[in-house]
């Protein structure tokens, strides 16, 4: 292979404000999913600069990178990542451990709730449709009330009808005010924003508004969320208990099919 | 299935440890000190030693030779000395009705019951009066009881040793067979009925003096050594003409050789917990690789990479630990066990376990800690997408 540069994106100047809904779209390869994965900040720009509210995030430490996704970004993906192990609730409880909050399980029957699922509560991924997989992904992706929530190709794996149902609860949220930034390549998906943004060769080649009505809101939640993480006594709140790993070893050790079927109450 | 069978060569290395600890170092200790507390304990053995006539060595017991009046002085010697028995062996031929036996027979004195641990299990041992009176009475070990009555009582009857009526007393306590002979083919009589009536010898053949206690063994020894010296005029040549033996020389040896014993079985151990160790670090790896995702998915939601290390580190703690706990209730089974049916005397201290469990804990974090570096170091987005 050789270490051949590859720009995967370049000349890239978006801004997104509070309440948007984007959906970007492009043919694969074109740069679209690095360019959700840098402002889910998954990853970082080789160059250029990303500012989350007013401050540059890009040059943040790792830590202080996952701490600030955890809180901030909620993702959404095509093959919906529920560890296999879990029951729904257990799924969508997962940031909130990372969080330092894991006393608010409430929290993630709450979302589980707001998202139509809570009498699969205590079903595990394989037991549920994909459509129903997914809405515990976007009550996961939920748990931790963040301003953004990035969906990568959220509708990929589901037939029409919960694709219906999975956008309509995309967009009950942004209506809810949190950012959505979605990446499709189906036009019908994108017609739900209200901001369509095209890729071709990592560069953006059109962005439009569909909705000319929207105002974007001048609040700006960000830069306050970011410096509460950032904050010391955060950090030490943030410390997933030793019980939670031992828990979670646990779960792990007990999970091969065959003690889990002999044995599933074993599992909790 | 998988962690299980990962987990079983940690517990078969700590149950290793636990039974060869149990067997080795603390069984083995026990079974010395049994051994020994059969000999009697605090004991010192006064031997005549060999003389030499023109520069030829006679056999032991050619000089030097012993009296009562020898014992009696030592039995003075109270501030250090709690007993003394004397001593003379000879072979007797025993008669019971149409059955005879011929056994070692041993003449002693009252306190040799104490001494020698030799309490009668069955009866009773003979007096100081009966000593004093060269009783013929007669004290039997568990092999002749056999040999001459099968399974009848023998308390109160009469047999012959060497044509002399005895009268049986008493069964002597089971001791079993030490390396060479069986300790329970033997009979014991009074010291003067023994040298009078059946052996007719004068001289005591060894002394048997107990201490006051272990600290006082040595200084028992000097006094007795210089008693003797004195009492017998010897010169400094003849200084070696007699020996005093002492239990806890013997006990030492013992202890040298069970030392280099448990060393060879631990080590033994230390390899199958080594083993158990690598088989853990596989596990691991090949559950981080199997769990790639997982992790994508964790640092997707806000894990950090100390986070996902912890995880997996814990992970292979736990199935290091679990095997320990098990290994340590296997190895306690089989300590048992071999205690029941092979009749070691196996012992299982709370500091091997305790030793055996931190071995498993230390393997967990030792093999463990690789893998678990390797699992927190994934990129999320190659992670996400691994399949």
């Amino acid at each position: 292979m050789g270490k051949v540069e590859v720009k995967a994106l370049q000349d890239i100047s978006l801004t997104i404000s509070p309440g948007e809904f984007v959906a970007i779209m492009g043919p694969s390869g074109s740069g679209k999913s690095t360019l959700m994965h840098i402002l889910g900040l998954l990853d970082r720009p080789d160059s250029g600069e990303y500012y989350l509210g007013t401050r540059v995030v890009n040059k943040l430490l790792d830590e202080e990178l996952s701490a600030v996704r955890n809180r901030l970004v909620g993702f959404v993906f095509q093959q919906f990542h529920l560890l296999p192990r879990m029951t729904a609730l257990q799924n969508a409880e997962l940031p909130l451990i990372y969080a330092g909050k894991r006393h608010l399980k409430e929290l993630a029957k709450e979302k589980i709730r707001e998202v139509g699922m809570e009498d699969r509560m205590n079903h595990r991924p394989n037991e549920l449709s994909g459509g129903q997989q997914q809405r515990i992904a976007i009550a996961r992706a939920l748990v931790n009330d963040p301003l953004i929530i990035m969906a990568d190709e959220p509708t990929g794996n589901l037939d029409s009808k919960s694709q219906e149902e999975i956008m309509a609860i995309l967009k009950d949220l942004n209506e809810k005010g949190k950012i959505i930034i979605m990446v499709t390549h189906e036009e019908e998906v994108a017609s739900h924003a209200k901001r369509i943004i095209h890729m071709r060769d990592g560069k953006i080649i059109s962005d439009e508004k569909t909705d000319a009505s929207f105002k974007p809101s001048e609040e700006n939640h960000a830069d306050r969320i970011i410096d509460v993480v950032l904050s010391e006594s955060e950090r030490k709140a943030r410390k997933a208990e030793f019980f939670d790993y031992l828990r979670q070893a646990g779960v792990a050790m007990v999970t091969h099919k065959i003690c889990a079927r002999f044995y599933p109450s074993l599992v909790y | 299935m998988r962690s299980f069978l990962s987990i079983l060569g940690i517990l078969i290395g700590v149950a290793a440890v636990i039974a060869m600890l149990a067997l080795g170092q603390e069984g083995a200790k026990e079974s010395i000190e049994q051994q020994l507390a059969s000999l009697g304990s605090n004991l010192l053995v006064v031997r005549p030693g060999s003389s030499k006539v023109h520069g030829v060595a006679m056999e032991a017991g050619t000089v030097t030779r012993f009296t009562l009046q020898d014992v009696a002085d030592i039995a003075k010697l109270s501030d250090v000395v709690n007993s003394v028995s004397p001593s003379v062996t000879g072979r007797g031929q025993m008669v019971y009705a149409n059955k005879n036996w011929n056994t070692r027979v041993e003449g002693a004195g009252a306190d040799y019951a104490v001494l020698r641990a030799s309490s009668p299990a069955v009866g009773r041992f003979f007096t100081e009066d009966e000593v004093k009176m060269r009783s013929r009475v007669i004290v039997l070990g568990a092999t002749v009881v056999r040999e001459l009555f099968g399974d009848t009582n023998p308390i109160g009857e009469t047999i012959k040793l060497n044509l002399v009526n005895f009268k049986v007393i008493g069964i002597l306590p089971v001791k079993g067979a030490n390396t060479f002979h069986d300790q329970d083919d033997t009979a014991m009589i009074p010291i003067t009925t023994a040298m009078f009536r059946v052996f007719g010898k004068e001289y005591v053949d060894s002394i048997y003096v107990e201490a006051k206690s272990a600290d006082l063994l040595n200084t028992a020894q000097e006094e007795v050594s210089s008693l003797i010296i004195k009492q017998h005029r010897l010169n400094k040549d003849g200084e070696d003409s007699f020996q005093i033996r002492n239990m806890a020389d013997i006990k030492n040896t013992l202890e040298t050789t069970t030392k280099t014993m448990s060393l060879l079985l631990g080590s033994i151990a230390a390899i199958s917990l080594l083993v158990g160790g690598i088989g853990i670090m596989n596990i691991m790896l090949v559950s981080v690789s199997e769990r790639t995702r997982e992790i994508g998915l964790r640092k997707a939601i806000g894990a950090n990479n100390k986070d996902i290390m912890v995880q997996f580190l814990i992970e292979a703690v736990l199935m290091s630990f679990l095997g320990g706990l098990f290994g340590v209730l296997l190895g306690t089974g089989i300590a048992v066990l071999m205690t029941i049916f092979a009749g070691w005397a196996v012992i299982v201290s709370a500091s091997s376990i305790v030793l055996a469990t931190t071995f498993s804990l230390i393997v967990g974090i030792a093999f463990g800690i690789w893998p678990a570096k390797q699992a927190s170091l994934l990129n999320p987005i190659e992670a996400l997408r691994y399949e």
